[in-house]
């Protein structure tokens, strides 16, 4: 070592001052230093110091001195509900709520039922800046004297949880009651164990409160800490918040007063969707009511439901083959000719399997599908339970359809041993399969009905009953048509029958590509100037998603479409010119590039819907 | 069920007499209860807790500082087996009244990382990292330092400290580095954040020492907050500002239209860097009209007469108009503030991270003083502290001043130190250390060339970023001592030796009304991370310094020492009875002496202010007016780069340089995780730019890559970027308070141009 090292005091402390507890280096003796300070690391003497001073065990929660006045002094009487009251004013932002609530309730990583989103006070835009050109900056601040103010600018916070609605719309989208209402309360409870996962309320509600717990398979959603409030303690939020701006506060259950444009903020979905029972309180309400979003028309890709979206495609496709071969078959009635019976057989037949591989696929949604079983207790409100038992009972009367078309098969291939046992009083009578074939239909059309309504009834503006209704019953129409066609011409030699169906195909694959196009998946018809996102609609900003983020599944949706109608023209050519092989391979081509095109117009369905929200901040 | 509607006691709201039940399907069909409705139970929690989550039910609680900012709010630690399970904010602790920031209630999840340092680090001929024993890493230590010294001198090595480690911890660094190792310069990240508050007192009052307590908050009638932001930088004072009952004028001096701005009575959104002339203009404004409280200037002050006719030059008129308001605003506020019974004024970042800081801060400081407002309930020129122990650095450290606040260059404070350390006095320098700029200048002109860097992240922070990190790689050997092993600096680090955070060891912090609190071991730390402490404690015996460090064998003990160094000085401290009292009593304020305890070590009152005698700790008593002349900025905007960027803190849920704060998921949620500036619409316009668009910020010295958030909280000509981004600082401008030495962050010309895709 050194000399030049003034403090080198190795030689000179060497015979180990009595002060010192330790030798200097265990180089140099037996003594494990390393190992004494890991010990002395690991070992835990909080509680021994200074626990005497905290044991004292106190059952009233200390906080309630804090949150006595944020609560009522009474449950709530008949007509009236417990509800969140925030004060925008005394929000500074902090986020504590949001916290509080994800640690108190032994929530998820990042699962918190409580959201801050911010709103920009202030000119967004270009012409309301009352300023002179040659300024670089403002000229004057002063909030009530100046005369060039700015003081409208500014940012507030908006913290947000469940609303409690009256009329919650995940409890009336549920298709299994895990949703109640509690009656004293009107706190909107969810019952996790009786939760199938179906996320159907997190399209219902259009806060978004309900979330989706990938470990659990269910959602979970804020019940305004009821079991606090139970033994009047305040819900986590309340009792955390360093401002008091979250209270909770009675009020009545049936306020007649929502005007139809009433929102809680900004940009907040309309209230009358569900009467939202949340109350945010200000004194700058004017100023609030022209705020933004932070987030304003930043729009993510939503999720896609791929389950769904193919789950729908295989029954609407399933149906629609029903449907149009009925179509031909009455035609043809009419025109004093009969549909082959090989023809309706193999036509029943593969629809039937289109809808169990759709049907099967669809329970890859749930995330808990054993507890499915109970989808028919919603049925007085939820349309998802609708759906999922007319759907199954379309099933039901198609397999018995299909059976009664291919008895005559069956028999034939039957041994005789085995169908000499059956008694002879068995008959079938010969309208026992068209009678199942029109059952079917009718459950059928009822089902794609529900499926579409499941949608709509989400009232989300996209998704709205004029866009979703032409979508939904469009894909059975053209993806049936092809596929009809090619059970139809593979069977017989109905010519007229094959091309009506081609036709069909074709043009409502055109149409609905047109529409689309001038929708979403082509450019915006007005180019105009660069606008303020403030005015961005929910169709500009679908269509940017699409766009942006979009383009391989907007490709895929063109490319299959377009295919699907070219590829039916060459089929009618080809059945024109009696190419029959060659006539069938554009109909298998036609009906998988349809099915490729209709598939990818469903995920975009799902995946480029936006809607009005809570706000929210930059990502 | 009943319920009683007249008594107090806790009230069940769930249930109503007479309510009707709807009918109940069965079990069967609608499952009420189960497995995943058990996962959200509550039960009572006892402890004052109310209904808690079993994750979080304790067998006992017990209360610590928290570890992030300087507000010091005290955190109830729930204990089971006495291992924290987790927290919530302490109710009787009289700092946060049982709130606490996002932060603070994820204290104990950032401490679960994968990026936690577990073992000593060393890094191999290939450049990685590959993990060492403890011994090897002493080892390395010793010779790596020593190495160093032989080869290039004893000053050749510096280290760089923190203000997040206790107390304890810090006089240990600062009195084996400076009194064992031989080592002459080191300062902390403090340089960065308390610096001027500091530096400004001290000329000021003659002592570094915030005057008031957070009582104040709730006793003025007009706060003025300058560059301070406490809504999201300190938002559990901000909830004592919303107690104060005394409807009070909250005046605020800021570029920016921050949440506090928007809570303020008055806001003067000034031009950036025009704070100076503008408390200069109201100081004029008050002389002129008699706001004077003549007999206290007399009696308590120096220099009035120079601060009169230096300030005469300031005329609202002029003043305001150069920096963008209005004059009848800005005599608004000057009326305000002279007709204000009890005004207390705040500053923090914006007015300490400044090229002239000091000067801003004693302007604050003097009208404090001219009018009076000083030493009463409700008033004070008072700096709001950054980092959880950034005041325990300032007295501690052992840096720029002799430990304990006292003076390298007088012999007499060399002996007293000595003699209450029970070190030769031969071993303490007689002079202090370079500040923070100087050493990292140091390194380019290659006179440091060994850096031991502790608990801080200066590849990430420090000014015009891309020098620094340049410049590391021109040192011999370089020691990161951190919590985690991913953090920027850790990165260019030879040996990185793994420490215990918060939570998993002991000490105490002073928060910035001067109160002392206690942080408890509760977690067992990861792998073989040591606390600083030992980590200390074990180079001081490597290194062959035992003996001299023989009484310094646990916090509490190191604490007893810096009570008998701060005997006699306005941070008097011999009178708190050890941890115990700390503990008990919800934190001590500075000083508390012997005689304020009295025989029977009665515990203190909580809500202690200084100067209520008027006396300050000059040698005649007096407090000094210090003026100085105003400055352009170094850097104005002009054709090429037309706009001034602004940094600071972006949100209350992100710390610093977030290595901390990263860890904890929900945390994260709470903030944008891309980097963002904030841009006037009118600019943005201008600039053909979109909120949410990607664009190219760039200065002289780098560029970044950020999302446009386009809203009129800044000013056209001004943008805003967060600090906690790792990119911010690589456009940042060195520049520095000549007194303090603290960078200017918060005033660089940049450009913004939308980023094309």
């Amino acid at each position: 070592m050194s000399s030049t090292l003034p403090i080198e005091s190795k030689s000179a402390g060497r015979s180990g001052s009595s002060r010192s507890p330790l030798p200097f280096s265990q180089r140099e003796s037996d003594f494990d230093l390393v190992g004494m300070l890991l010990e002395q690391q690991q070992s835990l003497t909080a509680v021994e110091q200074f626990s005497e001073a905290h044991s004292a065990g106190e059952i009233e929660p200390s906080q309630s001195v804090y949150y006595r006045q944020l609560l009522p002094a009474t449950p709530p009487q008949p007509g009236q509900q417990l509800a969140f009251e925030v004060n925008l004013d005394s929000c500074s932002g902090c986020k504590a709520c949001v916290v509080a609530c994800h640690t108190m309730n032994g929530l998820e990583e990042t699962e918190s039922w409580r959201k801050v989103g911010t709103l920009t006070i202030g000119a967004t835009e270009s012409e309301q800046v009352i300023e002179a050109d040659d300024v670089i900056m403002p000229t004057a601040i002063d909030i009530e004297t100046s005369p060039v103010t700015i003081a409208g600018s500014g940012i507030q916070h908006v913290t947000t949880a469940c609303h409690h609605c009256e009329d919650p719309g995940c409890l009336n989208g549920c298709p299994v009651k895990a949703y109640v209402k509690e009656p004293v309360t009107g706190i909107v409870r969810h019952l996790d164990d009786q939760c199938i996962g179906c996320k159907y309320c997190t399209m219902m509600c259009p806060y978004e409160v309900p979330k989706y717990s990938k470990r659990l398979g269910i959602v979970r959603k804020c019940d305004m800490c009821h079991q606090r409030l139970k033994t009047g303690e305040a819900p986590a939020c309340v009792q955390s918040c360093p401002n008091e701006a979250i209270a909770i506060r009675t009020v009545e259950r049936v306020r007649s007063d929502i005007d139809v444009d009433e929102r809680l903020v900004p940009e907040a979905p309309l209230s009358t969707l569900t009467r939202p029972t949340t109350q945010y309180v200000t004194d700058r309400a004017d100023q609030i009511r022209e705020a933004v979003p932070q987030d304003s028309s930043i729009d993510e890709v939503a999720e896609s439901h791929w389950p769904l979206a193919l789950m729908l495609i295989g029954t609407e496709v399933s149906v629609g083959m029903i449907a149009l071969e009925r179509f031909v078959a009455l035609g043809m009635w009419l025109n004093g000719s009969v549909m082959p019976i090989e023809a309706t057989r193999l036509t029943a037949l593969v629809s039937l399997v289109i809808a169990m591989v759709g049907l099967n696929i669809a329970p890859l949604h749930l995330g808990q599908p054993l507890r499915a079983w109970r989808v028919f207790l919603g049925l007085r409100t939820s349309w998802l339970s609708r759906e999922a038992v007319l759907l199954g009972k379309y099933v039901g009367a198609l397999v018995l359809a299909t059976v009664l078309l291919w008895l005559p098969v069956i028999a034939a291939w039957t041994p005789a041993s085995l169908s000499e046992r059956i008694p002879q009083w068995v008959v079938v009578p010969s309208w026992a399969s068209g009678a199942a074939l029109a059952a079917s239909l009718l459950l059928g059309a009822a089902g794609l009905y529900s499926s579409a309504m499941i949608y709509i009834a989400t009232r989300r503006e996209l998704w709205r009953f004029n866009r979703t209704m032409p979508r939904f019953l469009s894909t059975g129409l053209i993806v049936g048509a092809s596929l009809t066609a090619l059970t139809v011409m593979a069977t017989t030699e109905s010519k007229t029958a094959g091309n009506l169906l081609l036709l069909i195909g074709a043009m409502a694959g055109a149409a609905k590509l047109f529409w689309e196009t001038g929708l979403y998946l082509g450019p915006a018809k007005s180019s105009g100037t660069r606008r303020s996102s403030s005015t961005k609609t929910l169709d500009e900003r679908s269509r940017r998603l699409v766009q942006t983020h979009l383009t391989g599944v907007s490709r895929v949706r063109l490319f299959g479409g377009w295919i699907g109608v070219a590829a039916c023209m060459f089929a009618m050519a080809g059945i024109a010119v009696g190419w029959n092989t060659a006539a069938l391979l554009m109909m298998t081509l036609a009906t998988v590039a349809f099915l490729a095109g209709e598939s990818s117009e469903r995920l975009l369905y799902f995946m480029s819907v936006v809607y009005d929200r809570m706000p929210g901040t930059l990502k | 069920m009943s319920v009683d509607l007249t008594s107090s006691a806790a009230v069940d709201l769930t249930s109503a007499n007479g309510a009707k039940m709807p009918l109940e399907l069965p079990q069967v069909l609608v499952r009420r209860e189960g497995a995943m409705t058990r996962e959200l139970l509550l039960h009572p929690g006892e402890h004052g807790l109310g209904m808690t989550h079993s994750s979080m039910a304790a067998d006992t609680t017990t209360t610590a500082t928290c570890g992030f900012c300087a507000t010091g709010c005290g955190l109830r630690l729930h204990l089971r087996e006495g291992v924290a399970v987790g927290l919530t904010p302490e109710t009787k602790y009289p700092v946060n009244l049982g709130m606490a920031c996002p932060k603070g209630w994820e204290a104990l999840r950032v401490l679960d990382s994968p990026e936690r340092a577990t073992t000593p680090l060393l890094r191999g001929a290939d450049g990685k990292h590959q993990p060492i024993g403890w011994d090897q890493a002493f080892q390395t230590f010793v010779e790596g330092f020593r190495g160093v010294q032989e080869r290039h001198g004893l000053d050749s090595v510096a280290f760089l400290s923190t203000g997040q480690i206790p107390s304890e911890e810090m006089a240990f660094l600062g009195a084996l580095a400076r009194f064992g190792m031989g080592i002459k310069h080191g300062d902390g990240n403090t340089r960065q954040c308390m610096a001027t508050a500091a530096t400004a007192y001290k000329e000021s009052f003659g002592f570094d020492s915030p005057p008031y307590t957070y009582d104040d908050f709730e006793k003025s009638d007009c706060l003025v907050f300058i560059g301070a932001n406490p809504c999201i930088a300190h938002p559990i004072m901000w909830e004592r500002v919303l107690r104060n009952r005394n409807q009070p004028e909250i005046i605020v001096i800021d570029p920016r239209r921050t949440e506090t701005a928007m809570a303020a009575t008055q806001h003067l959104q000034i031009r950036p860097k025009n704070d100076l002339a503008l408390l200069y203009a109201i100081t004029n404004y008050l002389i002129q009209n008699d706001y004077v409280d003549q007999d206290f200037v007399a009696s308590h002050t120096n220099g009035f007469e120079t601060l009169r006719e230096h300030v005469a030059a300031f005329d609202i008129e002029s003043v305001a108009r150069a920096a963008g308001i209005s004059p009848a605003a800005v005599q608004r506020a000057a009326e305000t503030i002279g007709k204000g019974s009890a005004v207390s004024l705040w500053w923090t970042m914006g007015v300490n991270q400044s090229y002239q800081g000091t000067r801003t801060a004693q302007a604050i400081i003097n009208i404090a003083l001219i009018t009076g407002n000083i030493g009463r309930p409700g008033t004070g020129a008072n700096s709001i502290t950054g980092q959880c122990n950034a005041m325990g650095s300032r007295l501690w450290s052992n840096t720029t001043n002799l430990i304990g606040h006292h003076r390298f260059e007088e012999e007499a404070d060399r002996r007293k130190v000595a003699d209450a350390l029970g070190m030769d006095e031969q071993c303490i320098p007689s002079e202090g250390s370079w500040k923070y700029d100087r050493i990292i200048e140091g390194v380019r002109r290659g006179e440091i060339k060994g850096l031991w860097v502790i608990a801080t992240n200066p590849a990430h922070s420090w000014i015009d970023q891309s020098d620094v990190r340049e410049l590391f790689g021109k040192l011999d050997f370089m020691v990161v001592q951190d919590m985690y092993h991913t953090t920027e600096t850790a990165r260019h680090a030879n040996l990185v030796l793994p420490s215990a955070g918060w939570g998993e060891k002991e000490g105490t912090f002073i928060n910035s009304e001067r109160r002392i609190g206690l942080i408890k071991k509760v977690r067992h730390a990861p792998g073989e991370a040591l606390a600083d402490f030992h980590i200390f404690r074990g180079i001081a015996h490597y290194w062959g310094l035992a003996e001299q460090f023989a009484e310094w064998t646990d916090p509490e003990a190191v604490f007893r020492i810096l009570q008998r160094l701060s005997r006699d000085q306005p941070c008097d401290i011999t009178g708190i009875d050890g941890y115990r009292q700390l503990d008990a009593c919800g934190g001590v304020q500075w000083p508390w002496t012997e005689q304020d305890a009295g025989d029977d070590r009665s515990d203190p009152p909580q809500q202690r202010r200084l100067f209520s005698d008027g006396r300050f700790f000059h040698e005649d008593g007096r407090a000094k007016l210090v003026v100085d002349s105003v400055e352009p900025m170094p850097e104005p905007p002009n054709a090429a780069y037309p706009i001034t960027l602004l940094t600071g803190r972006g949100t209350v849920s992100q710390w610093h340089t977030q290595t901390r704060t990263r860890q904890s998921p929900v945390l994260r949620l709470l903030y944008p995780n891309e980097p963002y500036v904030e841009i006037n619409p009118v600019d943005a316009d201008a600039l053909e730019i979109d909120h949410g668009q990607k664009v190219r910020v760039q200065s002289r010295r780098g560029e970044v890559i950020v999302t446009a958030n386009v809203t009129a909280t800044v000013r056209r000509g001004q943008a805003f970027i967060p600090m906690h981004y790792e990119s911010t600082n690589r456009l940042t401008l060195s520049h520095f308070d000549p007194q303090s030495g603290q960078p200017s962050y918060k005033d660089c010309a940049v450009r913004i141009i939308p980023q094309s895709n």
